[in-house]
């Protein structure tokens, strides 16, 4: 049997909505964790991830490309355009690369938060 | 392809893709007429360097390549290099980036023209033009060439009688010369020519395609070119230099803009919620008498 787990998703304060470029994706500062922010203004949809890529952990991603493939969302490092799922945060141009890690967002009129605590929203660092 | 309408499209962060990130830094890139520089704007870039603790290079194209500035700077950076006469060198954009030059016939025994005047010509006419990919260009004064202009999506080389005009040269990895699309052209002629051609390159060509690509893909090659260009082949001459004619007319110097628009000016930070701080993970190290990135790996 799996144990059971309690939700403790924490979410802080971001930024506001007209803080974010549509179509686009900034940096937030949480503690000492960098979180790349991304709006698919399109779309009405938020996602977040680690700001850090993978591939030669460059703190790039909020930078990146946004775009979907097949529905899916998904950010491109603007380094080596390595591609990410914005959904669960594997790599969708290389499967040998690792995964990000990607963060719930709810807004509250203007105001953005991201959800992270407990084991599930442990940032990764350079 | 054709593209619907001839306007540059709003940039988004998804179109500038270019920007020379290398390592944690984005770079101003500043611009200097067709490698030509004046003493007093040799200094205002040592200057301005230094001041930013920014690594300096020339670049192939005649230009100057300032690294490692904190995206915090870059407003601040561009305001002291606007002020002082500089603008934007478009290197992040797929858009139109140097018209190299050779000395010419000022100084050099060999010009048959005064190429760095027609470069700097071309080059304010066409600056920060986009294209379906990174447009390059040369101006040489003579058949020795040493502009380059046989490598350039665009070239110019002096003869006699006037131009020269090569196009659809490029460089990269499979290098290819460009072709003569016309010759001894006068300065009016061959700029009424380039725009033609490069106003058809915007519209028919295929995303991502260097003018190279574009020509061996066309049916025809460079004898149907010559045909819509230079004779007007398909009647869309008049249309194309119009066209081209607004572009010119509605330029503005992107980070000029940047500079006096605090909406896009407060864009430049590295945190959004803390935009004061630096990005922490950024490390330089000593190498000659610079600096450069530490290691990523």
């Amino acid at each position: 049997m799996s144990p059971i787990t309690k939700d403790k998703t924490n979410w802080f304060f971001a930024c506001k909505v007209e803080d974010v470029p549509a179509n686009g994706g900034v940096c937030i500062k949480y503690k000492d964790e960098q979180i790349a922010l991304f709006h698919f203004a399109r779309r009405g949809e938020w996602y977040a991830s680690q700001n850090l890529c993978p591939h030669r952990r460059q703190m790039a991603l909020s930078r990146g490309m946004i775009g979907t493939q097949q529905a899916e969302p998904k950010v491109a490092c603007p380094f080596h355009k390595k591609t990410f799922s914005l959904t669960d945060g594997r790599c969708l141009s290389d499967e040998h690369e690792c995964a990000i890690k990607v963060f719930p967002v709810k807004l509250e009129e203007d105001r953005v938060y991201i959800g992270v605590g407990g084991k599930e929203g442990s940032v990764v660092t350079a | 392809m054709i593209l619907a309408k001839v306007t540059i499209p709003r940039r988004t962060p998804t179109t500038d893709t270019s920007l020379i990130f290398r390592r944690e830094a984005p770079i101003p890139w500043c611009h200097a007429f067709p490698g030509e520089i004046t003493p007093q704007k040799l200094m205002a870039i040592g200057r301005i360097a230094e001041k930013y603790n920014l690594y300096t290079k020339i670049t192939g194209g005649q230009r100057i390549d300032m690294f490692g500035a904190h995206v915090g700077d870059l407003p601040l950076i561009w305001e002291e290099l606007i002020e002082e006469g500089f603008e934007s060198g478009h290197a992040y954009g797929k858009a139109l980036r140097t018209v190299k030059s050779c000395v010419g016939s000022t100084w050099c025994r060999f010009g048959l023209h005064d190429s760095v005047s027609y470069a700097i010509r071309v080059e304010e006419r066409y600056r920060g033009l986009r294209a379906p990919h990174k447009m390059k260009s040369a101006v040489s004064g003579c058949i020795r060439e040493c502009a380059e202009a046989q490598s350039k999506d665009f070239g110019i080389i002096a003869t006699e009688k006037g131009w020269n005009l090569y196009v659809c040269g490029n460089g990269g990895s499979k290098p290819q010369h460009a072709q003569l699309l016309a010759a001894d052209l006068d300065s009016e002629t061959c700029i009424q020519y380039i725009d033609r051609f490069l106003m058809f390159y915007i519209k028919t060509a295929d995303p991502l395609t260097r003018t190279a690509t574009w020509l061996n893909k066309m049916e025809g090659g460079i004898d149907y070119l010559r045909n819509v260009v230079v004779k007007d082949s398909l009647g869309i001459a008049a249309e194309l230099e119009r066209e081209m004619q607004a572009l010119v007319d509605s330029y503005k110097c992107e980070w000029r803009e940047v500079v006096e628009t605090p909406a896009l000016r407060k864009r430049f930070t590295h945190f959004v919620n803390a935009p004061e701080e630096k990005d922490p993970s950024v490390k330089f190290e000593q190498l000659r008498d610079q600096k450069k990135a530490v290691e990523w790996k």
